[in-house]
């Protein structure tokens, strides 16, 4: 699980791996998105909503939200 | 933008100083006025609705794509904020007042709209977004070091430091923008 509040990505679990679901959690009222500098993800998680997501590439992705770019993080997977 | 500014001072320095419950300095001058969650939800509100018409006329005379793009967040933000805040002011049977602050705010920002109206092409691109680095600033400013320390019950207290994280990312954001404008 991946939660939002006020704007931050909390921190990203470690050990993930391809094949993994990712639940955002986003806890604004604002929607945002998780979305892959790489295009390897972009979702969607509107304000107060959940959203899962399966990890299909392995590496390291920077991403940030479309909407508010000044909120970033970095998700690890190994194969 | 300098106007917008020195609103911000004024919001945050002399128009709510009242907030202090200092009865001789409210006394000392007519354009202070007693803030309470009632004036303070109205400045709130005022705020973002001020911001949503910004967005919408940005939206009509813009054709740079990450300038619309942060019009249609400043849109979809501050509704969604000013959604949740009429909510809130509705189950406190807070009903919010009009006050100097939320007036002055409405005035500088009917006549920035209709300067920048006048603009086209990349002149009112930048005119848009430095008002919107302007108005975040002070109104953040206004958040931080006044209306949030003023707000008595705590749920709007919460809701107002939700504001401030929300407009921060939209000040930083629309400050990346005049940057890349130039």
């Amino acid at each position: 699980m991946i939660s939002i509040d006020r704007m931050k990505f909390d921190s990203v679990p470690a050990n993930l791996k391809v094949g993994d679901t990712i639940r955002w959690v986003n806890r604004d009222a604002v929607p945002h998105t998780a979305t892959a500098r790489d295009r390897s993800f972009d979702i969607t998680i509107p304000g107060n909503s959940i959203r899962e997501m399966k990890i299909l590439k392995k590496g390291q992705h920077e991403f940030f939200c479309r909407f508010h770019p000044a909120m970033k993080g970095v998700l690890s997977a190994a194969p | 933008m300098l106007r917008v500014m020195f609103l911000g001072m004024a919001i945050a320095s002399s128009s709510l100083a009242a907030a202090s419950n200092d009865n001789s300095s409210s006394a000392a001058s007519t354009q202070e006025t007693s803030i309470g969650d009632a004036e303070i939800a109205h400045i709130a509100y005022t705020a973002g609705q001020l911001d949503v018409v910004a967005a919408q006329q940005a939206l009509e005379r813009s054709t740079n794509k990450d300038v619309r793009a942060f019009a249609a967040t400043m849109l979809r933000d501050h509704k969604a904020v000013n959604d949740l805040a009429l909510a809130l002011v509705t189950k406190l049977g807070v009903t919010p007042q009009a006050n100097p602050v939320s007036q002055s705010l409405t005035d500088e920002a009917d006549a920035v709209r209709a300067r920048i109206a006048k603009l086209s092409g990349k002149a009112f691109d930048r005119a848009y977004i430095d008002r919107e680095v302007g108005f975040h600033a002070a109104v953040n400013e206004a958040l931080r070091s006044t209306l949030i320390p003023a707000a008595q019950h705590p749920e709007l207290k919460d809701l107002l430091e939700q504001g401030l994280a929300l407009f921060s990312a939209h000040q930083q954001h629309a400050e990346d923008l005049a940057r890349e404008l130039q």
